[in-house]
């Protein structure tokens, strides 16, 4: 946080924006995937438990490429 | 209280039918309302862009003030920022095309008479983000080459048994969630404008003709106000939706032409 130039946020101009919208596609497919999966796994096990722990497992999975891509590289 | 009143004499809340408007013929090949607002718009912008491009001036006449005024805006605070100095050339007439284009066409939504938004109906959005669609994943296969393309897309620096979840998580942001919100959140948007605008109206309008007193009759002033006050942030909402969906592109492109991820 503290350790950026105030400045750097002027020069990305509108960039932001965009990554914040994107953000949005990401978690969107971190749910598709994590319910897909869960949601294979649950038919397999036979227990729908795996469908939340699915849904929570591709939420984190989005949140963590969201920060290596956008965060983390700046 | 005074949608209660409203709603007991029989009055029918505007529904999706409302964004049906066939003009000529009915079913899959009927011409309809917003396929004359599509022509409409290009038919308005095409020849206004090439008079102002035809009298360019050193000494900007208003109009053309106007319009270097937007192009500059999608050229630097869009194009330049998002894919950056040295690439975003070829991409300004696609960005600028589509700026211009989906602007026109929400501003429809609260021009008397034309009163709709084209891009409220899913089949234009749809159009528009297919053409995105293309563009970014060509533009990524030409730089990359198609197997470098989908190679890239898990960022270096990640844990070996998390690749393939995140390669799978790419394939279905690059394929699937991108182009989908794209299209839907420029409609949903103009789509739920319309229709709070077309409530506020018709409620407004129900109440005053056919309220069964006079307090319910007074009442629709507040519906008219809400009609007044919802029409200048759809003016805000028009501008806002066109600039987003250009952004992303930009973006999206930008994504693609990356060397590193």
């Amino acid at each position: 946080m503290g350790d950026r130039e105030p400045q750097d946020d002027d020069q990305q101009g509108t960039r932001p924006h965009a990554v914040g919208w994107n953000a949005l596609s990401y978690m969107l497919s971190g749910l598709l995937l994590g319910v897909g999966v869960g949601w294979l796994l649950s038919r397999w096990l036979g227990t729908d438990l795996m469908m939340l722990v699915g849904l929570l497992g591709g939420m984190s999975l989005s949140m963590y490429v969201i920060w290596v891509r956008y965060v983390r590289e700046h | 209280m005074r949608l209660r009143l409203a709603a007991g004499e029989g009055f029918s809340p505007p529904t999706t039918e409302f964004f049906w408007q066939p003009l000529v013929g009915d079913g899959a090949f009927a011409f309809t309302r917003p396929m004359l607002l599509m022509v409409l718009s290009v038919a308005v912008i095409a020849p206004v862009m090439v008079f102002v491009a035809k009298r360019m001036q050193v000494v900007p006449s208003k109009g053309q003030f106007l319009t270097e005024g937007t192009y500059n805006f999608v050229r630097n605070s869009v194009g330049k920022d998002m894919i950056g100095a040295k690439e975003f050339r070829p991409f300004i007439p696609l960005l600028f095309t589509q700026f211009l284009l989906i602007l026109v066409n929400n501003l429809f939504e609260i021009i008397p008479l034309l009163q709709f938004p084209t891009f409220s109906r899913i089949g234009f959005p749809v159009a528009l983000t297919l053409v995105v669609f293309a563009v970014y994943h060509v533009v990524g296969m030409r730089r990359h080459g198609v197997g470098g393309y989908f190679k890239r897309m898990v960022p270096p620096g990640v844990p070996g048994w998390i690749v393939p979840l995140i390669f799978f998580l790419e394939l279905i942001t690059y394929f699937v969630t991108r182009p989908v919100t794209l299209a839907l959140r420029l409609m949903a948007n103009m789509f739920a404008g319309t229709l709070l605008l077309v409530v506020f109206a018709l409620g407004g309008e129900y109440m005053l003709l056919e309220g069964s007193n006079l307090f319910v009759r007074v009442a629709s002033l507040g519906s008219f106000a809400l009609f007044v006050i919802m029409t200048f942030f759809e003016i805000l909402v028009g501008f806002l939706q066109a600039y987003v969906f250009v952004l992303l592109t930009a973006f999206y492109i930008a994504d693609s032409l990356a060397e590193e991820h």
